[in-house]
């Protein structure tokens, strides 16, 4: 329960970093409010004051005082739009929309954030286009429709790394963060570990070390997730060391500590794990981190309960409880339900025991339901608007007209407003649908599993695509280690000695000598042939057509088999990547040919047009069934298939039997380099 | 006295190509070099007959820097000296001006050989070097002009256009796609060096083909 709560509670600590990195940094900060406030009420332009409530409603929203917030926003949005800031009016739509997640309020948070795309793309502000592409991915990954949020968290990214504000620019690392948060909540733990890498190699290209934290963090919670302590702990220290409690990393600092009281339990240490609970607790308090301050107290409960101080343990579960009761924390007052029977069944109170459990069961039943029910709702909601999408578009404009003029009198009915006219369409919309809504519903659900599964094919294949990559940069590297190292030294072993043996007469005659003197020259000539095959010097130097001349000539001079090669069009060098798939490809079929059919003539040839290249490699040995045989030969192939997916080509076999084979392999240049 | 610089960045390869032309009193080593930049500013000065040149340099491709000293001063020699034994780069460097292959694994005798025989103004090239230059006249590649080896496929598909056949019509009767068929009959064209159908039957006739 608890790694999945903690997800929980970050991922809306993460939304909010959405728009307002400065924010944060002012977070919780009673200064700034007061501050602001003042300034509120003695700006005297208009711009000023759009300026100044936005910012107040934004680091109320932040400091959690969430009701607060949304009054200075409606404020600051009712101006923005009257005197046509439409940046600050579509910015103002954000900020609203991400409040209103917090409070659970999805329906209201989606029809602002409709809203607030409009004004974006109408004002051409890509910078929020790709923000409000971001809290969609959030939205739709909260209602459990992975795909949408995969969908826009990508968008998201796209948006971001466009913009050349650097601070929306460097948005992107928390919509990585997001993706992989995707991924963890389906277990797939290798692609979410991916995925906060790429953030942290996004944080890193900033000097504000703040970025990185996001990754650290979720890194390290993935290894715990995952039973290895050891690692989880290093990222859970590095969060501590790149965060500064000053400058409003807080909630990093407070989420590392509880993560290593994580890691302390993993490792049965349970003193420690009070104490880093402790520490953690310390943070909330003083950052009035209220929303946390439950999850810390059940934290350290729980962490004296396995250090069997069950008085302790009782004081901080009830506190955590009564913490949790009065911020709503549902899962926090789960959690503490369950450890509460536990402690009571650890001292023999079986009655109380069981009292609890009691508790525990029906509440994990009603959290249950409520997400579920709310996701079905929700989805349901989401569908039929996409469907209606014109229509509901028109109505909406008509409501934020009416909605904003309404704001003029009164915020609290603006709201009321927006909820009941959302609430009438889909009322409207889900009686006309009746019938047909399971139906449908069951549909939407398949054709979503299916993108799923597409998603994660083409996952698979940038997977497979990157470590042939890697591989083959390893191989060039090892090659060039080998050739500026050990074989200098060999070279120069053999020089020393053929000196000695110059100067020194009796060495010549010397059996010994001479032996050693043998195997130098075997060792530099392995060396050599390593480095060779691990990647032929010519390739680098003089490319693919050069290379594999060389190749197929000492084929020609070793083995029975005649190879001619032929090549049109191929005078222009391939990129690196490319050639030396290719060039492994082409060399690979060729030892097949060698190994498998008894062929004594085989032709390699390339043709390049302006848009494709096709490589064809042909024998006149044997042939083999492409279809059902489990030979060795198409042990062979599977590599050359995946070399050939790497570079987006098709490839087709032709065997016939005593004829031979001809395999054809067919791609286009400029299509392979996405992953190169 | 013949004045010889070594570039290579490897510092103990230098040190044994010095131990080795030690006794050699009519060789002056006037120069070591890591980098090809710092050699070719040396070589703007200083007088060199002969430079024992490594293929692997940080800073240049070694076979640039031997055409790039070649066009600068033709008298100088040079002897790549080198742990690669690819075909393909001993020709490339003999075209680019090299006088001189050796591999890194020669004895004293034959580097004093190697220096002798290209002073001299001919060609040196040490016993591996050699096979593989021999192993290239065995080419693969077709000269240009010659009659091109055609695939299976190409074959069958040449002589059904030349019956006649148009590409759906080839591709229903080999079963295969016509996009295939497309792709072979813009090979051939390329093979043969013509730009429509009717053409490709032509020369494919004249070079007896078909």
């Amino acid at each position: 329960m608890r790694p999945g709560l903690q997800a929980y509670i970050f991922l809306c600590i993460l939304l909010l970093c959405f728009i307002p990195i400065q924010a944060i940094h002012a977070q919780g900060s009673k200064k700034t409010i007061d501050s602001l406030s003042h300034l509120v009420q003695t700006s005297k332009s208009d711009t000023d004051h759009i300026r100044l409530t936005f910012q107040l409603g934004r680091v109320l929203t932040f400091s959690n005082d969430i009701h607060g917030g949304i009054l200075y926003l409606l404020e600051s949005l009712k101006w923005a739009y009257n005197k046509k800031f439409f940046d600050y009016t579509s910015n103002a739509m954000i900020i609203l929309a991400n409040a209103y997640m917090t409070l659970e309020r999805y329906d209201t948070a989606f029809t602002l954030l409709e809203s607030a795309r409009k004004f974006a793309v109408q004002y051409k502000n890509e910078d929020n286009v790709a923000n409000v592409n971001g809290n969609y991915s959030y939205l739709y990954n909260m209602l459990g429709d992975t795909r949408k949020a995969l969908e826009y968290g990508f968008q998201a990214i796209d948006g971001f790394e466009k913009s050349s504000n650097p601070n929306t620019n460097m948005l992107s690392v928390y919509s990585w963060i997001e993706i992989g948060k995707i991924f963890e909540n389906e277990k797939q733990y290798d692609k979410a570990f991916y995925y906060y890498n790429k953030s942290l190699d996004k944080a890193k290209t900033d000097t504000n070390t703040f970025y990185v934290l996001p990754g650290l963090l979720n890194i390290g919670r993935l290894y715990a997730l995952q039973n290895q302590p050891v690692q989880s702990k290093y990222y859970y220290k590095q969060v501590l060391e790149k965060s500064s409690f000053a400058n409003g990393d807080a909630t990093y600092i407070m989420w590392a500590l509880l993560g290593l009281g994580d890691v302390d339990i993993l490792n049965k240490n349970y003193n420690d794990a009070i104490n880093h609970s402790k520490e953690a607790l310390k943070v909330a308090n003083e950052k009035s981190l209220n929303v946390n301050v439950d999850n810390c107290l059940c934290s350290i409960g729980r962490a004296f309960l396995l250090n069997a101080q069950y008085d302790s343990a009782e004081k901080y579960l009830k506190n955590a409880l009564g913490a949790a009761t009065k911020s709503e924390g549902w899962n926090t007052i789960n959690d503490s339900y369950k450890l509460l029977s536990e402690l009571a069944e650890k001292q023999n109170n079986y009655k109380e025991a069981l009292y609890f459990n009691r508790l525990h069961e029906n509440m994990s039943d009603s959290i249950y339901n409520k997400s579920k029910v709310t996701a079905i709702n929700n989805l349901e909601m989401l569908y039929q608007n996409n469907k209606n999408e014109k229509e509901i578009i028109r109505l909406q404009a008509n409501n934020i007209k009416k909605e904003l003029q309404l704001v003029k009198r009164n915020e609290l009915l603006w709201f009321i407003v927006v909820i009941s006219a959302t609430l009438f369409i889909v009322f409207f919309i889900h009686l006309r649908n009746t019938n047909n809504k399971r139906m449908i519903n069951r549909q939407a659900q398949l054709i979503q599993q299916q993108k799923i599964n597409f998603l994660e094919q083409d996952q698979k294949v940038i997977v497979l695509k990157s470590m042939l990559a890697g591989q083959d940069r390893e191989r060039t590297r090892i090659a060039k280690d080998l050739h500026d190292g050990l074989s200098g030294l060999f070279s120069t072993i053999k020089m020393h000695l053929s000196t000695l043996q110059y100067e020194n007469e009796n060495l010549r005659h010397n059996e010994l000598f001479k032996k050693s003197f043998g195997l130098i020259d075997m060792a530099a000539e392995d060396l050599r042939r390593i480095a060779h095959n691990m990647m032929p010097e010519v390739l680098q130097k003089l490319g693919l057509v050069q290379a594999l001349k060389d190749f197929c000539n000492s084929v020609n001079a070793k083995d029975s088999l005649e190879i001619t090669m032929q090549t049109y069009g191929m005078e222009e060098r391939l990129d690196t990547q490319t050639e030396i798939m290719l060039y492994r490809i082409v060399q690979e079929l060729i030892n097949n040919i060698i190994k498998h059919a008894n062929a004594t003539e085989a032709i390699v040839q390339f043709n390049r047009t302006e848009e494709q290249i096709d490589i064809t490699v042909e024998d006149n040995g044997c042939g083999f069934d492409a279809e059902k045989e489990q030979d060795s030969r198409h042990a062979g192939l599977g590599i050359i298939k995946e070399r050939v997916n790497y570079l987006n080509g098709i490839m087709s076999i032709d065997s016939r039997a005593d004829i031979g084979t001809t395999i054809m392999i067919t791609f286009h240049p400029g299509n392979t380099q996405q992953h190169g | 006295m013949v004045n010889l610089i070594i570039i290579d960045d490897h510092p103990l390869v230098i040190d044994g190509i010095r131990t080795m032309l030690k006794d050699a009193d009519w060789i002056k080593i006037t120069g070591a070099f890591k980098t090809g930049n710092s050699a070719i500013e040396f070589i703007a000065k200083q007088k060199t007959d002969i430079i024992l040149l490594d293929l692997n340099l940080p800073d240049i491709d070694g076979l640039q820097l031997c055409s790039t000293i070649h066009h600068q001063n033709r008298h100088i020699k040079i002897i790549g000296l080198t742990s690669i034994n690819e075909g393909g780069i001993i020709s490339q460097f003999l075209q680019r001006g090299g006088s001189g292959y050796l591999l890194k694994n020669m004895e004293r005798d034959e580097l004093l050989k190697a220096i002798n025989v290209v002073l001299d103004g001919s060609i040196y090239l040490s016993k591996e070097a050699n096979e593989k230059i021999l192993q290239q006249f065995h080419n693969v590649e077709d000269a240009a002009g010659a009659v091109p080896t055609l695939t299976r496929r190409e074959k069958e598909i040449l002589h059904l256009l030349n019956e006649g056949f148009n590409g759906p019509s080839i591709a229903e009767k080999l079963i295969l796609s016509p996009y295939t068929i497309e792709t072979h009959r813009r090979n051939l064209m390329q093979k043969f060096n013509v730009h429509n159908t009717q053409s490709l039957l032509h020369t494919a006739s004249t070079m007896k083909v078909i």
